[in-house]
């Protein structure tokens, strides 16, 4: 018998054995797979147990906060400016995950980040998240909903020595509220299932963030990178051309706006830059050369993604200068052909302007708190230097003159000098899109406010300068 | 040392350790000390210290092992259970009084174990009543039939049940092992039983599917019929009862399998619990499990930190759940080397009984322990098919800790030898 009590033993040592290899594969190496799996909501109870921070403007208004809610999730998002700031924002639902400001500041609203020392680790639970405080002003965002209104578009303001963006505002938008509430309809359907489903199948797209995401062509705000690119591929600002009101190359027409369009004669690059002159900047562009134009328009963020503290930020495109033939290089140099922008790379285009040459880091944090202590602080950077000191001040003295004299006049406002640039780019088989880049005030500048109006039907000038004069007067109060 | 002095020192080590639960669980609860829980620890080390004294006087001589085993595997389960529901952990509290009071009481009365062979089909009989019982007036509980509701007092007889057949197997096999294991042809090398010698293995085997079938109780099916080959085996000492049996536990599994909707699950379940189509219905239980123990990691949330609550029946069955969710791969490795010591000490013990029906008696019992903790510890992580049993000594249930104090005290009177009689030998 004591054979087999002995075997008995081993047997049971084996089975140990095994349970162990299985619990070390559980725990251990096939951990992560199993926490990723998409049933496992731990992780979720667990977060929506802890009294997310709130956001707050710089100005004090309180954007977000957690509230106890009954059901599984111990604490649920309330919002309190409606769809004013959404994109921005973006939400934070149990079903639809993140996006925007609560996705990448999820540590620190979630009181993760910055790290407490280890003797709390050990002592007290999370239960309590950080405040976040943003860059964000909410009379300048007010200012953009109002005068871009039921408008489809999008406007970015921002501070160029910075980098903070007082203002992102984008329309159509959506109420992060709606796609938050765990509230049922009658039939036990959930609210936010069925706003999530609407929102989705919008033609209009109200959950895209059109000043970060929206690609568009430029037409003539992209000028000032040409201009730019010119004045740094040593081509002065006193290089005349003669300017038709048709320019022919190689067997395609570039023309200039009016019916018929009209004839400049010979001018230099404020007069075309005054008057948005086609037939000047498709001859400036051709003259420099693709690899100049490609090289400054990259050097201002085009073709790489501008790295702004919002998840979905995507990048503005100019062709590769091996792919562009003597057409495509003059109709890119006027802002047409396959160029796009996002409303917040052109804004970074002006804050280069603004700045004497440098484009500060975009960003929306200002800094992290609990209670009144400050844990952490966003620190001004620089991203890159485009252009010169001179360039950018030669650039922005041509900028003023367009609206003292030129397409922008209906952005000036008394007692600031405000420099700026229209766009009316014209789309294929739809109404132009309005644009307008605008910098204030010009001595000394503090604000760069970047407008887009969809198909406006309208030209830049028109329709956009008179939203970007009122979101730079709001500013600047 | 005497055995007594052993004992005394190791729960010197182990007893300090429910108030460093209870401190730490307090802490990471609310941050502050709940005055009012440092009943649990002081109980609980009062019960233990009691039992303590009480084998000095009674059994001196007995292992001075298993009640400091039993002590630490009950400071786990009640400073888990204090965590997961502070009502089912006083209730706890109370049963553990019960248990040790049961224990105390056998050691006291049952002078000698051998006298338990002279009333093995009483015992049989008694323990095929209390598990046919549920059959006839059993109320099914959560899919499977397994209680006797008399009035306020629910009550699991396959808890008692087992030990009971653990005697009988004990005495039945040691009077019959030569008739048993000598008897036969050879064929191959293999020794091959008569067909008459079978018999009490086809009648356990048929007993088991009875309860598989009748009760939907698979756990307790596989447990008895374990138990049984464990003692068979060691009794006889024939490989081909192992090995018949299990091929006959294969065949009557593949059989219900095919039969009984209730086994399909089991397995299917099993084989892909994290099947979306099945997670959050049929599978929602194992892969909560599973998503706990992999929340765990190394060294777990810690007390308090994690989301064992998101696991139905976490306070019994799933209790290991807990366990690997907030103490982690660390934690759930000592509490399965804690049973592996456990059994390791039955076993000694059965290995230096002297006599013919205490060595199968102890390794019996001791199969009790190591496999019903191995099923469920293996169950919750997909190491096996998922069979609703408890974790002996850390499962929330009355019935259970009864029991297994019970069969803790028979191990302690086997392990002291004959009593008063041994003492005359």
């Amino acid at each position: 018998m004591q054979k087999g009590i002995r075997r008995l033993g081993v047997f049971f040592i084996a089975l140990t054995l095994l349970l162990v290899v299985n619990l070390s594969y559980l725990q251990v190496w096939g951990q992560k797979g199993l926490l990723e799996n998409p049933a496992n909501t731990r992780r979720l109870v667990e977060e929506y147990g802890i009294a997310r921070g709130r956001i707050i403007t710089s100005d004090g208004l309180v954007l977000a906060e957690s509230v106890p809610a009954p059901g599984p999730f111990a604490y649920l998002r309330r919002y309190h400016q409606g769809a004013l700031f959404s994109h921005v924002l973006g939400y934070d639902s149990p079903q639809f995950g993140r996006t925007g400001l609560e996705e990448s500041y999820n540590d620190q609203l979630l009181g993760r980040k910055p790290p407490r020392s280890w003797v709390e680790e050990m002592t007290s639970d999370v239960r309590e998240g950080n405040d976040i405080y943003l860059t964000l002003d909410a009379e300048v965002q007010s200012a953009a909903a109002k005068y871009l209104g039921s408008r489809k578009g999008a406007v970015v303001a921002m501070n160029p020595k910075t980098g903070a963006v007082l203002a992102m505002y984008s329309w159509p938008t959506f109420d992060p509220q709606a796609l938050v509430t765990q509230d049922k309809d009658a039939d036990g359907t959930p609210l936010a299932d069925k706003a999530m489903r609407s929102y989705s199948q919008d033609t209009g797209s109200p959950l895209l963030n059109r000043a970060a995401a929206g690609l568009y062509t430029p037409g003539s705000v992209f000028k000032v990178v040409t201009g730019s690119a010119g004045l740094e591929a040593g081509l002065p600002a006193s290089t005349v051309f003669d300017c038709p009101g048709v320019w022919e190359v190689g067997g395609s027409r570039v023309t200039n706006y009016g019916s018929p369009p009209r004839s400049f004669g010979r001018i230099d690059m404020e007069t075309a830059l005054t008057h948005s002159v086609n037939t000047y900047f498709a001859q400036l562009a051709v003259k420099m050369g693709a690899p100049a134009l490609v090289k400054c328009a990259e050097a201002f963020g085009l073709n790489s993604v501008p790295p702004l503290d919002l998840p979905g930020v995507s990048a503005s495109r100019i062709p590769p200068a091996g792919k562009m033939d003597a057409v495509l290089l003059a109709w890119s140099g006027v802002g047409q052909g396959e160029v796009l922008l996002t409303p917040l790379q052109l804004c970074l285009v002006g804050c280069a302007v603004a700045n004497g040459g440098r484009i500060m880091v975009p960003h929306l944090l200002k800094e992290v708190r609990k209670g009144e202590a400050i844990l952490d602080r966003y620190d001004a950077s620089v991203w890159r230097t485009p252009i010169s000191a001179d360039t950018a001040a030669e650039m922005l003295k041509m900028m003023v003159s367009v609206v003292e004299e030129g397409t922008g006049t209906q952005a000036a406002i008394s007692g600031v000098t405000v420099a700026g640039k229209t766009g009316t780019a014209e789309v294929e088989g739809k109404p132009p899109h309005a644009w307008f880049l605008g910098v204030a005030p010009a001595e000394n500048p503090t604000v760069v406010v970047a407008v887009v109006v969809e198909n406006s039907g309208g030209g830049g000038g028109s329709v956009a300068a008179p939203i970007a004069r009122e979101v730079i007067r709001a500013a600047l109060r | 040392m005497s055995p007594r002095w052993k004992e005394a020192l190791l729960l010197a080590v182990i007893l300090p350790l429910s108030f460093l639960g209870w401190v730490s669980l307090d802490l990471s609860t609310g941050g502050t000390l709940v005055a009012g829980h440092v009943v649990y620890p002081l109980l609980w080390t009062g019960f233990f210290l009691l039992a303590h004294l009480v084998l000095r006087i009674l059994r001196p001589q007995a292992d001075p092992l298993l009640l400091p085993l039993a002590a630490a595997l009950t400071c786990v389960g009640l400073i888990v259970l204090l965590r997961l529901n502070a009502h089912m952990a006083r209730l706890q509290l109370v049963w553990l009084g019960v248990g040790i009071a049961a224990m105390l009481l056998l050691v006291a009365l049952l002078r000698d174990y051998r006298s338990l062979d002279n009333y093995r089909y009483t015992l049989a009989v008694l323990g095929l009543v209390l598990l046919l019982s549920t059959v006839f007036f059993g109320r099914e509980v959560n899919g499977a039939r397994l209680w006797l509701i008399l009035g306020p007092l629910r009550f699991q007889p396959s808890e008692l049940a087992k030990i009971l057949l653990a005697v009988f197997f004990a005495a039945y096999l040691a009077e019959r092992k030569e008739l048993i294991a000598a008897a036969g042809k050879v064929v191959a090398g293999v020794h091959l039983p008569r067909p008459r010698d079978l018999g009490p293995l086809l009648t356990m085997w048929a007993l088991s599917l009875l309860l598989l079938i009748f009760q939907r109780d698979l756990g307790s099916s596989l447990l008895f019929f374990g138990i049984f080959l464990a003692v068979i085996y060691v009794a006889t000492g024939r490989a081909t009862f192992v090995v018949a049996g299990l091929l006959l536990f294969l065949a009557g599994a593949t059989l219900t399998f095919f039969l009984f909707g209730h086994v399909r699950v089991r397995v299917e379940t099993w084989l892909d619990p994290l099947n979306p189509e099945t997670v959050n219905d049929e599978s929602y239980q194992i892969a909560q499990s599973l998503f706990a123990f992999a929340e765990g990691g190394l060294s777990g949330t810690g007390l308090a930190r994690g989301s064992p609550g998101l696991i139905p029946f976490v306070e019994t069955d799933f209790i290991y759940a807990a366990v690997g969710e907030e103490l982690g791969l660390l934690g759930a490795t000592a509490l399965a080397l804690l049973y592996l010591a456990l059994c390791g000490r039955g076993l000694r013990l059965a290995m230096r009984c002297p006599d013919d029906f205490g060595k199968p008696l102890a390794v019996g019992l001791t199969a009790v322990l190591g496999l019903q903790s191995f099923i469920i510890m293996a169950g919750v992580t997909r190491l096996m098919p998922l069979t609703g049993i408890t974790l002996p000594f850390v499962s929330y249930g009355g019935s259970s800790l009864v029991s297994n104090f019970l069969l803790l005290g028979l191990l302690l009177c086997v392990s002291e030898g004959g009593g008063e009689l041994a003492e005359g030998d």
